[in-house]
């Protein structure tokens, strides 16, 4: 009979599945509205009530890039159960232009940027991140652009040493040759002799 | 991608008049009313609109004028 192994603590439950009760999350129902039209039909509604316009032109005057105020809105009624992810994704375009249009109406100037404003990843990012390079920071201080660090030409190779691999002699750490030749168990032979 | 980054680039296609019909279509059982120009046509309609309030005092003030 085969017994089973003591249970990991932590591990989940045995069974927890199946006594756990989620099926009152709104997002676990089907959503409340699925077509397109309705979506946005709802979200202009909701945005035109007081409240929500309060919340809405404080956003805009905190300069709140708009996409974001529409992704909080979004969030919010995914999180009701109203709509579902992928019809917010496909709303979202509506909603935000909806939310310019009643910015400009009411004399604020909406931030549409919708570009992204992430930094390219360079060697001197990723340098400065990791925290090593204290003279890239110097020169930074001084005034020079990451860019310029990065446009450098490559550094060349100061020394000009032998390529070599993992087992290759490590600098100048060279035995002698009667050091070779007692590791390899030949009797030491002096030079004097062997001119003889 | 998380969910402020497909916002962001719904967003920007929206807005560059690229908007995937079809994908939207799957989603509408009529035809799709909110697009760009239907937005253009809302802003123009906000914009043009004088305010009639402003208008109603004025008539009013008029009226009290020649009382």
């Amino acid at each position: 009979m085969k017994v089973n192994p003591s249970p990991s603590m932590k591990g989940p439950i045995n069974g927890a599945n199946l006594t756990a009760d989620t099926r009152n999350l709104p997002w676990h129902r089907p959503p409340e509205i699925t077509d397109f039209n309705m979506g946005v039909q709802r979200m202009m509604k909701d945005i035109d009530e007081e409240r929500e316009t309060q919340l809405l032109y404080s956003l805009l005057e905190l300069e709140v890039p708009v996409y974001i105020i529409t992704t909080n809105l979004l969030l919010r009624k995914i999180g009701r159960g109203i709509i579902p992810i992928d019809l917010a994704v496909l709303m979202a375009g509506p909603v935000a232009r909806y939310i310019e249009i009643i910015a400009r109406d009411n004399g604020l100037v909406p931030d549409m940027d919708v570009e992204s404003d992430e930094e390219p990843i360079t060697p001197t990012l990723l340098q400065l991140q990791m925290g090593t390079e204290e003279e890239i920071r110097e020169l930074l201080a001084d005034g020079i652009s990451p860019e310029d660090l990065d446009s450098d030409e490559p550094v060349e190779d100061t020394e000009d040493e032998p390529a070599m691999g993992l087992m290759g002699p490590v600098g100048d750490m060279v035995a002698s040759k009667e050091e070779q030749a007692s590791m390899l168990g030949e009797p030491a032979v002096d030079e004097e002799e062997e001119l003889v | 991608m998380d969910f402020n980054e497909a916002v962001r680039k719904s967003v920007k296609k929206f807005l560059a008049g690229k908007m995937d019909m079809a994908e939207i279509s799957k989603v509408s059982k009529a035809d799709i009313v909110y697009t760009l120009s239907f937005f253009d046509e809302l802003e123009e309609e906000m914009t043009d609109e004088v305010p009639k309030g402003k208008k109603k005092k004025k008539k009013k003030e008029m009226v009290e004028d020649e009382s």
